[in-house]
């Protein structure tokens, strides 16, 4: 039952990313949607290497949107070279 | 114990755990790194508050009580108690020192959920009903109404005296 | 669900990082405002890193009172030297 609710709330956080017109807005919903996939794969992997993995996967996630959160506000005008 | 009831007191006490340990380490009152404040203004652009955008932007820009929250709750799981949440602390303290953050809100939420799990699990609560609690708790700040969730953090926040002196 | 009950091993751990933070003059506390400190003292993060290693090597199938005592030694000159080569403080803070 844990994962079927877990996918449920994946699904719906992909769902609203793909919607969202900010892309501050957007980055909420993917670090929703880490939490949910770092929960899926120790309730998966029931082993303390599984533990381990979501962990690191989370820690891993939660760097990469350190670095894109900081870039997002450092491009100010996007130029389109055609 | 019944699984749902079980999951809907798990998520409370997930909620409250991280919520009142981030406000009261400052979330609120700063943004971390830049990419917190670019997030903080993006909600309160929408409507909502500029101390709940930075509680908000912090959560995603570091690991931060939730986080500890999380991952303890994961350790205690799948390898135990206390080894499980011992070794999320260390691991949450070092991912937050790579994040540009002290530290002290990772590693104080996975310590107190640590004993609250233990203490809980002589009444029938078990570790895989706190994971997945606290993913609901998360989706209640991240993933429903930014703005609304916002102004409940920015209220809390002034009240706990954390409020934020930017605008 | 695992209780493991060698409390006696994670607190001979924690004395000896304490008290050979306190020796190697790492400070007890940060400075206030403390959520906003940088600075390596022995509550934070030496305790809590003491505890966190030796449970690490209790996973890895090395317990005991030697083992717990020479992690937390080792925490404590870990604390004291190499933390803020390894993980450093960022410049703007």
């Amino acid at each position: 039952m844990f994962m079927e609710i877990l996918g449920i709330i994946i699904i719906l956080m992909a769902l609203r990313t793909l919607i969202a017109q900010d892309r501050a807005e957007r980055m909420l919903y993917l670090n929703a949607m880490g939490f949910a996939i770092s929960a899926l794969i120790v309730l998966y992997i029931q082993t303390p290497f599984g533990a381990i993995m979501a962990i690191t996967y989370f820690i891993a996630s939660t760097l990469s949107s350190n670095a894109i959160a900081y870039s997002i506000g450092r491009v100010k005008k996007e130029i389109l070279v055609k | 114990m019944n699984e749902v009831l079980g999951i809907i007191i798990a998520a409370i006490i997930c909620w409250f755990n991280f919520v009142l340990i981030d406000t009261w380490m400052g979330l609120p009152e700063n943004p971390g790194v830049k990419g917190a404040e670019v997030i903080g203004r993006a909600v309160k652009k929408r409507g909502g508050s500029l101390a709940g955008g930075f509680f908000q932007g912090n959560i995603v820009c570091s690991p931060d009580a939730s986080a500890g929250t999380l991952l303890a709750s994961v350790g205690s799981y799948a390898i135990g108690i206390p080894e499980g949440g011992l070794i999320a602390a260390t691991l949450v303290y070092f991912g937050n020192r790579l994040c540009a953050d002290p530290g002290y809100a990772g590693t104080t939420g996975a310590l107190s959920i640590t004993l609250i799990i233990y203490l809980t699990s002589m009444v029938g609560m078990k570790p895989e009903f706190y994971i997945v609690g606290m993913v609901l708790a998360i989706i209640t700040i991240q993933g429903l109404a930014h703005p609304t969730a916002s102004r409940l953090l920015g209220k809390l926040a002034q009240k706990m005296g954390r409020h934020t002196k930017m605008t | 669900m695992i209780v493991h009950v060698n409390v006696l091993s994670y607190l001979l751990a924690l004395g000896l990082a304490v008290i050979l933070g306190l020796a190697l003059r790492l400070p007890l506390l940060p400075e206030r405002p403390m959520r906003y400190s940088w600075s390596i003292s022995v509550i934070f993060p030496t305790a809590i890193l003491s505890l966190g290693f030796y449970a690490m090597l209790v996973q890895l199938g090395y317990q005991g009172l030697m083992v717990a005592a020479s992690t937390g030694v080792i925490t404590a000159l870990f604390c004291k030297f190499l933390l803020e080569k390894l993980v450093p403080r960022p410049e703007d803070s």
